[in-house]
Order: structure tokens, then sequence, then C-alpha cells
């Protein structure tokens, strides 16, 4: 698949994320420093900048907040309950294609024990660099040091392509549709308690593609917490209409019907080598994971019509937890 | 048991410069219907007929619509003129004659409301009622409500048209209509003129005594027909109260009265379905609103139908639509059907509906 | 901008550049629409001068829909900017839609380009269009090196030897490029270029060739299989220009080359083999050793492992069969088409279904009868209705050889089934071959068989279907004649029961029927039969039933009436008249509004 095609789904989940943020779902301070940071630089990374900065603070339908709002909030959810497990201790949070998230802002900046790595295709790396180099909120959470740069084209004309080195963040270029290169950095990290955090990035590669890659990600990380983020096909006509529609956008995903269920889900997991994996539909998630008062509180942000699509929609993403190496006992509830 | 107060329905208004827009575009606009200025009690007697040179006009319209092309802004504006003088004259309550075709919800998708004529017979000889939402989601809301809404003018005694939620000013600028209107015609004048014409729509219809059909579902506040008879219905959807409970309510496994998730609306139990019916001499309640899988669902023990009529729903959502034939032995016939096939637009234009990506 | 300049001159574009900032694009877009009157307006001199270079602008920041519109609009400018010798300054804009990411705004531009290279004088290609070539082709961006593949076609014909072989060179890069859209573009675009040098035999010379030839070895060699596949369109090429040229000495090596594709590990490679298989087989016709040495390669992607390689090669069939021997199709053929009717995918049984019948010409009766008509039945009883349908729509090929009695027992139950198929489409698809089926037929043969079937389909529960088995009686009806309608259609339709009738929708389609019938059967029929029927539904309870009573008057009106039979114009004036006039004064709305229609017309028809 192209890789500019893959890389305009990150532009969707920014927009997603700026629209719950304008929207008071969630307080994200520095989702419009990285949208300013589009503003300026994305002449210099796509060809048609205007059209994606003007979909970037589209309005979406509520349907599309609630759901979100869930898949940030679940992560963040696990995020917090490893941080808190392993609190005091030197940690490590890998996000793989991490494209604009933003999380590691704020994390960086509340806990110190704290290494994050983000890692995604070298030109996502590059222009997310720009971004935060240019910008002293970002650069100052990271402990980057922040300089004015007066001309923005030679700023990023000339910066280089090895991505973030910081002592306690790193932004690194790979190509995870080949994951030898990656399994190699991997396994000379040195060992602590690691979270390796994949949003909604294992349904663009190909089957075979991340068998490696979770491989080389099991293989290589001794104390490991695993989140993934994914559709999933269903074995109703969900996925086959989702895979029409996403090829008009010629987005392809190779696994959604083949790994459809829940179980399949974690079957794929099992057969790689993982053994504790548990699995839900966000769906699921949505009614189990947040405290009562939050769920009243997003319902009186904006109020929904779409009552069945919301349901329709969460069922057919899951949320998958693996852990090894390492103690990492949880009371969140999954189906499987 | 009462609504939860907080819920600000008036968040759904996104556009705060709209007033001011509006006032500007209609302030020498002769023709503009406004509730304020015409009385909103229906009228009573006999439709008069319609004059053969509207009739002409009308087949006219219908035929340009047929081919899923808008009429002009002056064009609507007639038609919603029209329209007003044939819906003074529906009750609350609108009385229906078997046999009929109930359909629930079809949210612009206009390429399956033809396919739904395709499969329930052409509006003269078929009659149908149509149970609200019309408009939003879909790419052709402006070309169905113009479609429907041009059918019920030349054939009023053919097809009834009740009021969904989505006929109403708020939602139609969260879900679609509104910027639809903005995006064909430049401006939001056909939008007003719309939603204006919507408040005239009857809430609820009563097929041959027996079948109760509505967009949404009961209200606490409404224990009898005749109750809904008493209600003032020329007006914006409220945000709560009977009207709006009628729009917005939803059965539920679960006995009695609950909030609704939707924030409007409550649900209600079988025991409070199979109540209503007995106390009203009914055999069923129809209802839309919901999406469902299958195209139609029974709750309450076959007391409540959900109908739903928008196949695919969203181009997202792989359902089935359905509608029910009901004929002079009051013998129920669902029939179920897939989108149609779709004639082959532009893919630039062509969005694909979002994900979470 | 000069001093004279009134504000009136100014105003086309300053419209233009305020419609471009809107925020819709939809305005943007009819904005843009617009351009060729703006253009006009502006004058050729001020076109160039202010209208492009601001174009120059807009098509580097907006939306693809925009893009495309300009992209197009662009393709028809060279007379607006004072014709062809200015049609330089075109290329510029051009050449930045052509390397926007969007393929739809590329193509557009490509294709304008194109226009314009064929208007421009060899010293403006020489001058302009090659250097934009160039530079697309080895711009960083791969969009506009994808795009440059396109554009080499419109040149390279008439350039100088010089010249044409730096296109070639280069083009030669674009087959070798990193990215593999840029090598499937390139690829794609190849055949096109063979042809052209084809058609123009003057205009190559053998070191071309050998830079073509080294292309398609590059090609064929490739890693990827999605480029790797393409080049069996440039094997058809380069083998048309030889034939053109009639020089065989290259055949045994290209016939070797061809086996190597037909053979080659990747389906992709094998399906476009196959699927361009004919093509190839005659390419090689001149010498019947050769096309025999296919024979074997054939037979193999028949037997593929891949579904879509099976349905590809099933679809050659015919093509292939007629040339080669009818021993080898009966040996070697017949028994692999045996298995492939057993295909497990539905979508090879279905192409083999769609083509299999192209096969009977070229067989003998007795060698049809006995090898092809099992197959024929076996798919008719097909479990997948879209096989039983491609047989049944080619029948009539066989029908031609061995007859159609010894097809009618198992083309029946076929058809019994596919009219109850639950798709709605492929019951329509059925009910719309019956009338070509019963002209083969004949009438006896379809009242036995058929005769039930015909009239079932008016009371499906689909109204599409109704409406299809109505206006299919009609057709039946003009075919088989009156007597055949009123026997098998009219008297049953009006032997119903009454409870059936208490339907609405069975009366309102009995209605329709027989109105639909009236123009094809004998006026008795319709007086002493269809009328009385009618008369009863006048005073029906349901208003739809009334109304189209009132239309079906007319319909029968028309039918009786003879302007010299006084008699037909009292029966009107006695039986029908007297209807419509009650209908008129109907309570529903409806019913009056058509029985006025109906009474007009009739009064309109009496008055001729």
């Amino acid at each position: 698949m192209n890789l500019q095609i893959i890389r305009s789904t990150d532009h969707d989940a920014l927009s997603c994320r700026y629209s719950i943020a304008s929207k008071q779902y969630i307080k994200d301070p520095y989702i419009s420093n990285i949208v300013q940071g589009f503003q300026k630089f994305l002449k210099f990374d796509n060809k048609s900048p205007r059209r994606v900065l003007s979909s970037l603070v589209k309005t979406k339908f509520p349907v599309i907040n609630r759901g979100t709002y869930i898949r940030i909030k679940s992560i963040d959810i696990i995020i917090e309950n490893f941080l808190e497990k392993f609190n005091g201790r030197d940690v490590r949070i890998i996000n793989l294609g991490a494209g604009s998230d933003t999380r590691s802002f704020s994390l960086a900046k509340q806990h110190n024990n704290l290494d994050i790595i983000e890692v995604d295709f070298p030109d996502s790396i590059k222009f997310k660099k720009a971004i935060i180099l240019d910008d002293k909120e970002l650069a100052e959470s990271l402990d980057i040091p922040f300089h004015q740069h007066s001309n923005l084209d030679e700023f990023y004309k000339e910066l280089s392509n090895e991505g973030i080195l910081a002592s306690r963040y790193q932004l690194l270029p790979f190509d995870l549709r080949n994951s030898t290169d990656f399994g190699e950095f991997l396994r000379k990290l040195p060992e602590k308690p690691t979270l390796i955090l994949s949003e909604c990035m294992l349904c663009y590669l190909s089957s075979d593609e991340a068998d490696k890659l979770l491989l080389a990600i099991h293989r290589n990380i001794s104390q490991g917490v695993f989140v993934v983020y994914d559709p999933l096909g269903g074995d109703d006509s969900f996925g086959n209409v989702m895979i029409d529609n996403l090829k008009m956008r010629n987005l392809s995903l190779d696994t959604l019907l083949k790994y459809n269920t829940l179980e399949k889900y974690q079957e794929r997991f099992r057969n790689i080598g993982f053994q504790y994996v548990k699995i839900d539909n966000l769906f699921n998630i949505l009614n189990n994971w947040l405290a009562p008062e939050d769920l009243k509180r997003i319902a009186r942000l904006e109020f929904l019509d779409e009552i069945e699509e919301l349901k329709l929609l969460l069922e057919h993403y899951c949320l998958c937890l693996s852990h090894w190496g390492l103690e990492f006992e949880t009371n969140l509830i999954f189906q499987l | 048991m009462e609504l939860d107060p907080d819920v600000p329905m008036e968040d759904a208004i996104e556009d705060q410069s709209l007033e001011e827009d509006e006032q500007q575009h209609l302030s020498d606009d002769q023709v503009f219907y406004n509730n304020q200025q015409q009385p909103s009690i229906p009228k009573q007697g006999p439709l008069p007929d319609l004059s053969s040179s509207n009739i002409n006009q009308l087949d006219e319209w219908i035929e340009h619509l047929g081919k899923c092309q808008p009429l002009s802004e002056d064009n609507v504006r007639n038609l919603c003129k029209m329209a007003i003088d044939v819906l003074t004259f529906e009750e609350n309550v609108q009385p229906v004659n078997v046999p009929v075709t109930i359909c629930g919800d079809v949210h612009g998708q206009f390429h399956d409301l033809m396919e739904l004529f395709k499969i329930g017979g052409p509006c003269p000889d078929t009659n149908y009622l149509f149970m609200g939402d019309y408009v939003d989601r879909g790419y052709y809301s402006v070309e169905t409500v113009s479609y429907l809404v041009c059918m019920k003018v030349r054939y009023p005694n053919r097809i009834t048209i009740l009021r969904g939620n989505h006929e109403s000013r708020q939602i139609t600028q969260v879900y679609g209509f509104y910027d639809e209107c903005l995006r064909k015609y430049g401006s939001a004048t056909v939008w007003k003129l719309f939603t204006d014409l919507f408040d005239y729509f009857p809430i609820t219809a009563l097929v041959d005594n027996k079948i109760f059909c509505l967009h949404g579902g009961l209200s606490p506040m409404i224990e009898t027909i005749d109750q809904v008879r008493e209600l003032d219905r020329i007006q914006e959807v409220p945000h709560e109260g009977p009207m709006c409970d009628l729009l917005w309510s939803d059965p539920d496994d679960r006995g009695g009265w609950g909030i609704s998730p939707r924030g409007a609306g409550f649900t209600f139990g079988q025991d409070i379905s199979e109540q209503f019916n007995h106390t009203n001499g009914l055999s069923l309640i129809a209802r839309a609103h919901q999406l469902v899988m299958e195209g139609y669902s029974w709750s309450h023990q076959e007391s409540v139908v959900t109908i739903f009529s928008a196949p695919n729903y969203c181009y997202r959502c792989g359902n089935q639509a359905a509608i029910m034939e009901v004929d002079e032995q009051h013998n129920r016939q669902f029939l179920q059907y897939d989108p149609s096939v779709r004639p082959g637009e532009p893919t630039v234009t062509r969005k694909t509906p979002d994900y979470f990506l | 901008m000069s001093q004279e300049n009134t504000t009136e001159d100014l105003y086309p574009l300053a419209l233009l550049m305020d419609e471009l900032k809107h925020d819709d694009v939809a305005n943007r877009v009819n904005a843009v629409q617009k351009l060729d009157t703006i253009a006009l307006a502006l004058g050729s001199e001020r076109t160039r001068t202010e209208l492009i270079p601001f174009l120059q602008e807009v098509a580097q920041d907006d939306e693809d829909e925009v893009f495309a519109v300009l992209a197009e609009q662009l393709g028809h400018f060279v007379p607006l900017i004072g014709g062809y010798e200015h049609a330089d300054i075109l290329i510029p804009v051009l050449q930045v839609l052509a390397g926007t990411e969007e393929p739809i705004v590329r193509d557009k531009a490509v294709d304008s380009l194109n226009e314009i290279a064929s208007q421009l004088s060899l010293e403006q290609i020489k001058s302009n269009f090659y250097p934009l070539i160039e530079e697309l082709a080895t711009a960083e961006w791969f969009s506009s090196r994808v795009s440059s593949t396109g554009l080499f076609q419109s040149i390279i014909v008439k350039v100088e030897d010089d010249l044409r072989h730096l296109l070639l060179s280069l083009y030669s890069k674009l087959v070798q490029d990193d990215g593999p859209m840029v090598k499937r573009a390139a690829a794609t675009h190849l055949p096109k270029i063979i042809d052209l040098l084809t058609e123009n035999p003057e205009k190559s010379n053998q070191n071309d060739w050998d830079l073509i030839s080294s292309m398609f070895a590059n090609l064929t060699n490739d890693k990827q299989d999605s480029v790797k596949f393409l080049s069996v369109d440039v094997f058809i090429a380069i083998l048309s220009f030889f034939n053109s040229k009639n020089d065989k000495s290259h055949h045994q090596d290209l016939l070797n080359t061809a086996l190597k594709l037909i053979t080659d590990s990747s389906w992709r490679v094998r399906y476009m083999a196959a699927d361009r298989f004919e093509q190839i087989a005659l390419s090689f016709k001149d010498d019947q050793n050769q096309v025999n040495e296919l024979i074997e390669p054939f037979l193999l992607l028949l037997k593929d492992n891949e579904g879509e390689v099976r349905k590809a090669i099933a679809k050659q069939l015919p093509g292939f069969c007629k040339l080669i021997n009818k021993d080898i199709i009966l040996e070697k053929i017949l028994p692999q088409i045996e298995i492939l009717s057993n295909d497990q995918s539905e979508i090879v049984r279905s192409a083999l279904a769609s083509q299999i019948t192209g096969v009977t010409p070229l067989l003998e009766k007795d060698i049809v009868i006995e090898h092809l008509l099992p197959i024929f039945l076996t798919m008719l009883k097909d479990e997948y209705p879209e096989v039983k349908l491609n047989i049944i729509s080619k029948l009539k090929v066989v029908n031609d050889v061995i007859g159609i009695e010894l097809l009618t027992q198992s083309l029946l139950p076929a058809i019994s089934e596919l009219a109850k198929d639950k798709q709605w489409r492929v019951r329509l698809a059925i009910i719309e071959y019956i009338p070509l089926l019963a002209e083969q037929l004949g009438v006896s043969f379809f009242d036995e068989e058929l005769g039930d079937l015909v009239l079932s389909w008016l009371w499906d529960s689909v109204y599409s279907i109704r409406e299809a088995a109505v206006n299919n009686l009609e057709k039946l009806a003009e075919i088989f004649g009156s007597k055949w309608a009123d026997d098998e259609i009219i008297s049953r339709v009006l032997k119903s029961d009454s409870s059936t009738l208490n339907n609405f929708v069975y009366r309102l389609t009995s209605l329709f029927t027989l109105t639909r019938l009236v123009p094809s059967v004998d006026k008795p029929i319709v007086v002493n039969k269809i009328l009385p029927f009618i008369e009863d539904l006048a005073v029906d309870q349901v208003p739809n039933i009334r109304f189209n009573v009132a239309k079906s008057y007319t319909t029968i009106a028309e039918a009786l009436f003879h302007k010299d039979d006084k008699e037909s114009i009292e029966f009107i004036d006695e039986r029908i008249l007297p209807i419509v006039e009650t209908l008129k004064t109907d309570k529903d709305a409806d019913v009056k509004y058509f029985a006025s229609q109906s009474y007009d017309k009739i009064v309109a028809l009496k008055a001729t």
C-alpha cells in the first residue's frame, strides 16, 4: 500500500482527537500546538495542504466523537495502570505508528521516570520533529532545548532525517512493514518494563508483515505490556462494507476479515507466542470501564442520536492487552 | 420520573451567526412562512382539489426529482407553500386507511428510496405511510424530502408523511441537512423553508383504528390517543414533553419508563406498550427511529414493531431495510431489501464515511 | 497591471479570484468550470499575461475537485490564449497538476498536455515539451514520474531519430524506477508506444528496438508480480510489430517467452497470460506447429491452482478452440471443460457458462450431444444462479446445433429454480428471458411446462417482479396470439376464487394484466370477459383500484373504437362512458382526477 495513503490516516486520527478536545471530552493542552505546526509545515510534507488542513478542523458527528473518546480513554486507562503499577521505577512506552499523537507531551511532563519512544515512517518523523523543535511548549515538555527559527523553509529543508534522540524522548524513523531493523533496535534497548502501544497500526500491515512485527516485539522485549487497538471485521456485513468504503481511499485492510472476531484476534496473538492475552470490543469497554460520573459527563457534552450506530461501530473495534516477563494484573473487565 | 434537565440540546446549534444570516436573507422575502405569522390551528373539512396547473407543475417536479435533481430555490418555495396548505388539513393523529405500506427512516438515501418503490410499487398505485426521518446523514436529503413532499401535495390521500426527530431545525444543523442545503443552494434559505414546513407534518397516524404509527414511541404524559389530538403540534420539536417523546422514545426490554440514552424521550417497557394498546383498542404500535439490522424487528411480544427503510445506513452499517405491507384484512407482510445498485458517481466528490483510523 | 485598466476590465478576473476564495469547494469548482468564459471576456493577451499566472497559483493549493476541473479546462485553452504559438505557457500549470497525488487530477492533466502536444510545432516540442517530459520523469515525487509515462506517446513518432532515442532511454529508466507505481505506469503505457512505432514503421530503427527489448526483459524479470504481469501486454505489442513487418525470425524465441509467462510462478502473471491467451495465440496463427505448442500450456491454465486464472482462461475457450484441430478439442480440451464445469469456485463456473456455448458451432452435432450437452445440463443445475443464467442466455447457439427438444427437460428445472431465487433481480433476469425462450420452444411445449410459472410471477411479493410478469404476459400474448392469451391467461386469471380477490394487490395485478392484454386479444374477449371484470372493480372499496379502472377504460375504448363502426361508438357510449362519468364524481380526489383524464381522452377519441 502507498505510504502517503497510510500516512493520511494519521490526519483522520488527529482531526478526531481535535474534535473531541474542542467538544471538551478530553483536555489536551498540546493539540492546538500540533495543529498550528500542521499549518506551518504541512506544505513541505503534503501535496494538498489546504485540503488536509480544512479537514483537520471539521466538526465530527457525535457518534465519531463518542467513539474517539472511548478509544483514547481506554488506552489512557491502561497507561495509567501501567505507570501506577511501576510507580517510581524506570519504565518505557513505545508508541508504534505514533503519527501526530499528543500523549507523549503530557506523559513526559508528568512522569520523570518514563522514557518515551515514538516510531513511524521517516517522513512522518521528520514532519513531527519539525513541529516539536519549532514549538517552545512542545519541545520543553520533552526536555528538548528550543531555538527560534526565522526561516521555516530553510529550517525544514535542513532538518536531518534522524528523528529526535533526547534524553527521555526518542522519535525514530522505522517502516514497520519490514520489522527486521526494528527488532534489532528493540533487542539492544536496556531492559525495563515497557508498554508498547499499537493504535490502529497493525491493520495497515499485511498478515505476514504483522506476524513478523508481533514476533519481533515478543522476542526482543523481555518485560512487556502490549496494547493493541484495531478494527475488527465482524461476522456480519460491516467488515465488507468497510473494505469497500476504504477502497475509495486506496486503503486496504488485509487482515480485517482474517481476524474478524474477538476469538480469532486473540488466537492470532496466542499463535505468535503471547500467552496472557485479554481482549474485548470497545462497546463493552465503554460500558464497563468508564466511571458512571464520566459516562454522565460525556452524555451532557453533546447529545447523541446515533445510539445503535455507535454500538455497531464500537463492536467492530477491539482492544487487546497482553503482557509477559512482568506482573501486570488490572481489575479491568475483558470479555475474553 | 423526570427528564434529565441538564442535557443541553441547545448545544446542537453549531453556527452562532446563523440567526443574523437568516434575518438578512429573509428580510425581503415576502412568501416566507413562520409559525408566528401563520395561524397554528389545523384546518377542518375536506381538502380543496388541486388546480390542473398545479397538477402539471407537480408532475413536472416529480419527474425532475425522480432523476435525483434538486428543484430550484423558487420552486422549493412554491412547493413548501402548497405543502403547508395541504398539511394544515391533517390531524395530529392522521387517520389512514388500509391497504397501506408502512416505511421507516430514509435519511437522504435517495437511490434506496427509489428501490423502496421498486419493491413496494409506485405511488399512487400503492398507498404509503412514512414514519419520518427523511433528511440528514445520506447525501441526498434535499432530493429525498423534496420528492416525498411533492408526492404528498400531488397525492395527499395516497401518501402520509409523519414527522421524525430529524425533521427539526436543531438536529438538521448537526446531522447534515443544513450543510447539504448550503452546498446545493449556496444559502440556508431552502433549509429554512423546509424546516418551517416540518412544523406542519402530522406527528402520528392511526391505520384503520388498529395500528398506531409514529416515529419514536410512547410518552409517560400520554395515555390515550385523544391526548395526542389535543397537542399543539405546529412548532419546533420541543426538548421535552409529550410531543418530544413521541418522536424520540424507544421500546426497551426493561419494564416501565426509563431514561433514554439519547438524551431526549424515554424508554418504555412491554407493560407500557400493552397497557397503551389495551386502553386504545390497538393491535400494534408501528414505529421507526432505530437502526435494526434486518430492516424490521418485533418487540414486546409483537405489540411493537420497528421498521427501518435505509439499507446500509450511512453507507457504513451493512444493514438490510424493510417495509411493512398491511392489507385490507390487516394481514402484514414484511419486504426486505438491500442497497440499490448505485449509479457511477465521480469518485473525487464521493467522501468515504468516517471510521476510526 | 497597467494604468489604463478600468475597474470594468478587471471585473472578470477579480470575480474569479473572489469566488476562488470561497470556503465551499463546490463554489470554487463552479468558478473554475467557467474559466473559458472568463478567458473569452479577458481576451487572449490578458488571458496569457494575467489569468494563466494566476492559475499557476491556484494549481499550487486547492482541493482535488478544483484541480480536476482546472486540469480538464486547460486542455481546451489553446484557442483562448491566441493559438498554438502561445501554447507553451499552458505547460507549467499543467506540470504542477501532473504532480498531484490524486490520480484523477493527474490523468486529466496528462490528457490535457497530450491534447496541447498534438497542436505544437516540432520546434516547440523540442524546446518545451521534451524538457517537460524530462523534468517530470526525473522529478523527486513519484506522482510526477507516473504522469510523465503518459506523455511520451503524444510525441514519440513526431520527433527525429536523436530525440526519439533520448525519449526511449528516458523511458527505459522509468521502467526500472525505484517506485513500483512508476514502473507499473511505465509498463502500462509501453504497449501504446510500441503500437505507435508499429503503425509508423519508418519512425524506428534497430537501436530503438534494442532498447525496447531490454525494457521488456526488465519487466519480465521484475521481482514484483504487480509489475511483471504488465509485461504480457508489452509482449503482445512486440509480437504484432514483428507480424506487421512479416518478420518471423524471432517467433520461436517469442514463443518461448510466452511459454515462460504462461507458466510463471506468480498467479497474476499467469492470469494476465490467460486473459490474453487468444490474442497471443492469434499472433502465431501462421504456423500451426507454433499454435500447437500452446495447447499444453492452455491445458495447464485450465488446471491452474488459482481460481482467477481458471476464470480468465475459461473465457478464452471458443477463441482458442477455433485455432486448433477438432480432434484435439475432443481429446484434450473437452475432458478439461467437464472438470471445470464442476469447479469449486462459482466465478470459474460462471465464466465457463458464459463462454462454453461458443464451442458448439465448432463441433459436429453428435459430438455436441454426446460430450457438451451433459455439461450444459450439469451447469443448468448449478447451485449458483449466475451460472444457470449465463447458460440460459446463450442457449440459442446450442439450439441452432442440436434443436430445442434435447434441451428442454433439463432447462425447465433450472428455470423453475431461478424463478424462485431469493434475490429479486435474479428472478427479474429470468422473466425477461422468457419471451425469447417462448419463441424458441413454441406454444404447445410452452403451455405444458411453463404456463403455470409465468402466471405465478404475477403474485410475487416484489412489485418489480409483478410488473415484469405483466410485461412478459403481454409479450407472450403478442407471440402466441389471442386464443392462447384467452385460454392460458385471461381465463385463468378470471378463475381466481373470491378469497384471493380479497387481496388488494391481487385485484390490482389482475386489473393490470387484463388491461395490458386488451390490445392483443380479439374484441369479443375484451367485451365478454375483460370488461365485466373491470366493471366489478369500478365499485371497489379501495380508491387505488377505482382510479386504475378509470385508466383502463381509456385502453379498452381505444381497442374497441373504430370510427366507421357505429356500433363501437354506441357501445362506448352505453357501456363505458357512463361508468367513467360516475367515477368522475367519486369522493376520492385521485379517482376523480384519473376518471376525468380518461373521460377527456375517450371523448377526444370519438371526435377523431
